[in-house]
């Protein structure tokens, strides 16, 4: 057991060490991905745990429902002795003397009394039953055992993690005195359940000692002991296993574990787990020992078990013991191995989502589906086949053992299972949707994403998998407004466009729908006051402030709050400052654009040309704010874009990678207004300070412009455009233009360049 | 003009890089296993080479997703002493998992630890401590607690050489990156390329060094070079990496009835089975990666033109008597001469 935990901790280690030498390392494959739920297999509860599992054992939707798969004995135990005693002695005092007494002075003590009743016994013990037991002998061979077993204690590997390192009891002689006088008394002692417990301890004791070899003849020798216990003889034999592996004595070592296996449901994960032929010529041996078909079934199912390869164990259980459980159980395991594939494939665009992409193992089908004449457990057998085709596209075969399944079972799981699959094969046989085909499949639809089902069922991948199926068809057949209510954002820039946020608008708003319509509205991420606000943002983008207000004050909503003053504009752009920085007034997406609207006015109204400057200087502001480059991004974080607009900010290294995504065109880089209105006022004022600041403002927008378009390769994040040229010419004698040198590093730059 | 001339040829002779003279660095190894017991085989060849360091894993350090705390594993199990004296240097693999899992306030406790765990393992086998290394591809999100597990050792061992490995995407981007705050490195020059591409061998590949390899005469960190003798076969089970077997028993590649060779290096396997501890299941495919004496003789080449200065440690991983095999000393100790 230790060799193949051993070897299991180097090979992890290993796997860790490269693993992260490589970003998609993908070792292991999770279950997260199904569409089977393993359980409509119904198999016993003692290997459930068995189901295929990527957490190491099975536990379904709750532990409690799973046996305990840590092999504690301890309960066992006491019930064994209590047992032994007649069941005269009580738990609690059972479980005293064996789990809350340390070995030496109290051990004796109690020795002592049971041997003369005038000795005082240890404090705290002299209630226990055993004191009262009337048979002495058995007493004091219970208790002589209870000392040399605490003694047996000393000996086990127990390493504390980082405080030491593994001490070996090789050469220790007081294990080899131990063993000596656990040999003598495991001899002398007539009470067969004292003896067996002898030899169980003294097989233990030589694997301590990694007498390996000692350990294998000892339980030979004395193997005919066993007969008493159920469980001791293969809590022996796992030591004995042990020693085997120890000296590469693979076939006989897994034979023994899976007698293990089979016999002893405590140990069944611990076997399971130790199993582990080496080459294949052991592997046979280790089959040519099984003595029964059940057996050998059981090896192969653990070979199954150990190597995945499922087919090749179902293809022997078959032949030896038909109506074995492990054929339900490894079909299970097969089925959620082979399904990950497909799920993979029908989750991933290029497939256009359709189950004719996927791929399944021709040689498993064609097992499973000729398991369907023999086997007993129809109803699982035609589930499994009928899913096994639906993974390949097969949709009437599917059907075909749908229709069967449903009839041969009364089971609710098995049943919602195969109602899940034809759900799926009725969407994926249409290839195009018209009205017929909608009316058709609401039924369905709305089974699977409005009632409720079994807690079991895995149909979460299924729900998925149906809205992009959807979405795809409508897109691929033009009608994108039904595929936005499957999938959201069909294109990043959808919601920028005030004519499909208008056509939308509409079609939620179209009077008596049928029940298709009004089903699909319902599946759709947003609401019509999520267009309205999204409509607002569009029309301020293109540049008309009095449209957008329109729409917030008929419909009665309103933007979210900026974080910073949207008419504060800096040399160099520091949103955290403007965020953090105490403001006067605070704005919200609305009483930004009311401003907005109050200052575009102000400019084309004003007489003075100063003033007019003044008004398109907090316009353009405004505007630049509100775009990528500002402090006002809240702006367009509409419900419908905000979290697709957080793609923006990766899309300069998407660039750099995969050249322009769609979304570096979306009106958020746009410069388009801030540049208008900058140069509106740098034309109509006269002061040099406020036009430096304009042609400032307008070679930040230049360069932003740029930045979006920056030609592929090219080094540094910079180039300097005609306003610096214009900057350098013109506006050289103004304050300004000392604290753009003093902030700006690329001016500095630039005029450094220049000289 | 004669006094020039020989100014001319003396500063000629100072510039000449450090590795063109000297005598070869003695080659040494990593033990990697996790029981410490040499072959008579192994024993030659150490003996041969005068091979007078070891480098030693002690133990992983990694994090136990189920008890969620970093844990030591595999800690080394002595079975064998050395037979002639051999300095050993302790070496300490940390998994980036375990690093980016432990808070930064639990890096004091878990170096202690680890300097714990290496005085007991000298002590248990009175090594004398001279140097110890330890081994961890740390990222952006974990450098600070690695440098800082890095920084709290080296004050614990004061007189001790604290040193680790460097791999080759840390030296090219070393400003990311950032320079471990140790005494020394060792280049790791290989595991390069993608694990799993099929086109190339990812222990070593030429091309993919050659991306590299150029800026390791600016690491500012005094460099010992750690060179392939290792092979291992990957296996893939749909297409995906499954396992990666290390140390393959070759010949059995060649047994047609099992594999069926679908180009120089790769196999598909024809019927289930057990090979090695393995299970290959049928349609599975194995791709070798070797690294022949040839090969490492390549990278040894390559990697010596960009040094500095010249390494006092050429380390070879691992020491294994089925590395060794496609090795002979001569070989090692040419491989070695190219740092002089």
């Amino acid at each position: 057991m230790n060799k193949s935990i051993k070897s299991a901790l180097i090979s992890v280690s290993v796997l860790v060490f490269f693993m992260s030498l490589c970003a998609d390392g993908d070792f292991y494959e999770d279950y997260n991905t199904s569409l089977f739920v393993p359980e409509i297999a119904n198999v016993k509860p003692q290997l459930k745990p068995f189901y295929r599992s990527a957490l190491g054992f099975y536990v379904g939707k709750s532990s409690e429902e799973m046996p305990d798969f840590t092999t504690n004995f301890n309960e066992q135990n006491i019930k064994d002795w209590q047992l032994y005693f007649d069941n005269k002695v009580d738990e609690a005092s059972i479980r005293q003397l064996l789990y809350q007494t340390k070995k030496g002075g109290t051990i004796d003590s109690l020795i002592f009394h049971v041997k003369d009743p005038t000795k005082k016994v240890s404090f705290g013990y002299n209630k226990n039953a055993i004191l009262s037991y009337p048979n002495k002998t058995k007493s004091l061979d219970f208790l002589y055992y209870l000392g040399f077993a605490l003694g047996c204690e000393d000996f086990k590997p127990a390493v504390k993690e980082w405080d030491s390192v593994p001490v070996s009891f090789k050469n220790n002689t007081f294990l080899a005195k131990l063993i000596a006088g656990g040999q003598r008394q495991g001899n002398s002692v007539k009470d067969s359940f004292v003896k067996e417990r002898y030899c169980f301890q003294n097989t233990k004791l030589l694997y301590y000692k990694e007498d390996y070899a000692g350990c294998e003849n000892y339980y030979e020798a004395n193997k005919s002991t066993f007969k008493v216990s159920n469980t001791l003889k293969y809590r022996t034999l796992g030591y004995v296993a042990a020693s085997l592996y120890k000296r590469k004595q693979y076939a006989k070592a897994n034979y023994y574990y899976g007698l293990i296996f089979e016999n002893c449901p405590q140990m069944k994960t611990t076997a399971s787990w130790s199993f582990h032929p080496q080459e294949e010529a052991d592997w046979q041996k280790t089959l040519s020992m099984a003595k029964t078909a059940n057996d050998k079934a059981t090896l192969w199912f653990l070979m199954a078990y150990n190597t995945l390869d499922n087919l090749r164990a179902m293809r022997e259980i078959a032949k030896i013991v038909p109506d074995s459980p492990y054929l339900d159980l490894l079909l299970t395991r097969a089925i959620n191995d082979e399904e990950i594939q497909t799920l993979e494939i029908i989750a991933d665009k290029k497939s256009n989502y359709s189950f004719k992409a996927g791929k399944v193992s021709l040689a498993l089908l064609i097992f499973v589906e000729n398991q369907t004449k023999t086997n007993k457990n129809k109803a699982l057998w035609y589930t499994g086949s009928g899913y096994l085709n639906l993974l390949k596209g097969n949709l009437t075969k599917a059907k075909g053992y749908f229709d069967q399944a449903e009839k041969l079972t009364t089971d609710m799981l098995t049943l919602e299972q195969v109602r899940l699959y034809k759900t799926i094969a009725h969407i994926q046989q249409y290839e195009k949707l018209d009205i017929a085909a909608e009316n058709d499949l609401l039924a369905d639809l709305k089974w699977l994403f409005n009632d409720e089902k079994l807690d079991r069922l895995r149909y979460k991948d299924a729900t998925l998998w149906a809205k992009n199926r959807l979405a795809a068809l409508y897109r691929q057949q033009g009608e994108d407004l039904k595929a936005e209510c499957w999938v959201d954002h069909g294109s990043l820039l959808f919601y920028e466009k005030i004519k499909n946020l208008e056509r939308m608008e509409a079609f939620l708003k179209q009077p008596n729908p049928s029940p298709y319509y009004d089903f699909i509205k319902k599946q759709y991420a947003y609401k019509l006051n999520d267009i309205y606000e999204a409509q607002a943002v569009a029309w301020t983008y293109l540049g008309d402030v009095d449209k957008a207000l329109a729409i917030l004050k008929t419909n009665k909503i309103s933007l979210a709050e900026l974080h910073g003053d949207p008419f504060l504009i800096h040399i160099k752009d520091c949103h955290d400052c403007d965020h953090e920085a105490k403001k006067a007034v605070v704005y919200s997406g609305s009483t930004f654009l009311e401003k907005l609207q109050q200052a575009i006015n102000k400019g084309n109204n004003a007489i003075k040309s100063e003033e007019k400057a003044e008004a398109f200087w907090t316009v353009a502001n405004g505007f630049y704010n509100i775009s990528y480059y500002g402090n006002g991004r809240t702006f367009y974080d509409s419900k419908i874009d905000g979290s697709t607009r957080n793609e923006y900010n990766n899309a300069r290294f998407e660039y750099e990678v995969y050249g322009y995504p769609e979304s570096t065109k979306s009106d958020i880089f746009s410069m388009k207004w801030a540049k208008m209105y900058y140069q509106k006022a740098l034309s109509n004022s006269q002061s040099p300070e406020t036009k430096a600041k304009c042609v400032f403002m307008l070679a930040k927008c230049e360069q932003n412009d740029w930045y979006m378009a920056k030609p592929k390769g090219y080094k540094g994040d910079f180039k300097a455009g005609t306003n610096f040229v214009t900057l350098k010419a013109n506006y050289a004698n103004t304050k300004y233009y000392q604290e753009i040198i003093k902030e700006c590093g690329y001016f500095k730059a630039y005029l450094a360049k220049k000289k | 003009m004669n006094l020039l001339k020989s100014i001319a040829v003396i500063l000629i002779v100072i510039g000449l890089p450090a590795c063109q003279s000297g005598p070869s660095p003695v080659p040494s190894f990593y033990y990697w296993r996790s029981v410490f017991r040499l072959s008579v085989k192994e024993k030659q060849e150490l003996k041969s080479l005068k091979t007078n360091r070891i480098y030693l894993k002690y133990f992983d350090v990694k994090w136990d997703e189920t008890n969620q705390k970093v844990v030591p594993a595999a800690k080394l199990i002595f079975e064998d002493s050395l037979a002639y004296s051999v300095e050993i240097v302790p070496v300490v693999f940390i998994t980036n998992e375990a690093l980016k899992k432990t808070k930064l306030s639990d890096i004091r406790p878990l170096s202690q630890h680890i300097a714990n765990l290496i005085d007991q393992i000298n002590k248990n086998n009175k090594y004398p401590l001279t140097e110890i290394q330890i081994d961890c591809d740390w990222s952006d999100s974990t450098r600070d607690r690695y440098f800082l597990l890095l920084k709290l050792l080296k004050d614990k061992y004061l007189q001790t050489k604290l040193t680790c490995t460097i791999r080759l995407h840390q030296v090219k981007y070393s400003e990311q990156t950032g320079i471990p705050p140790v005494d020394g490195g060792v280049l790791m020059f290989y595991n390069m390329g993608k694990l799993g591409d099929r086109s190339q061998n990812s222990i070593y590949d030429y091309e993919t060094a050659q991306r590299y390899v150029r800026s390791v005469r600016d690491y500012p960190l005094e460099l010992n070079i750690a060179l392939p003798i290792f092979s291992w076969a990957i296996h893939y089970h749909n297409q995906k990496i499954k396992h990666l077997i290390s140390k393959p028993n070759l010949a059995v590649y060649n047994d047609t009835m099992t594999f069926e060779k679908t180009s120089p290096n790769t196999y598909k396997v024809k019927k289930g089975q057990y090979i090695g501890g393995y299970y290959l299941r049928e349609n599975d495919e194995i791709k070798l990666e070797i690294i022949s004496s040839k090969l490492c003789q390549q990278a040894a080449k390559q990697v010596a033109k960009h040094l500095k200065t010249s390494p006092e440690h050429i380390i070879f991983y691992d020491l294994d008597q089925q590395n060794l095999s496609r090795f002979d000393y001569e070989q090692i100790n040419q491989i070695c001469a190219y740092f002089r």
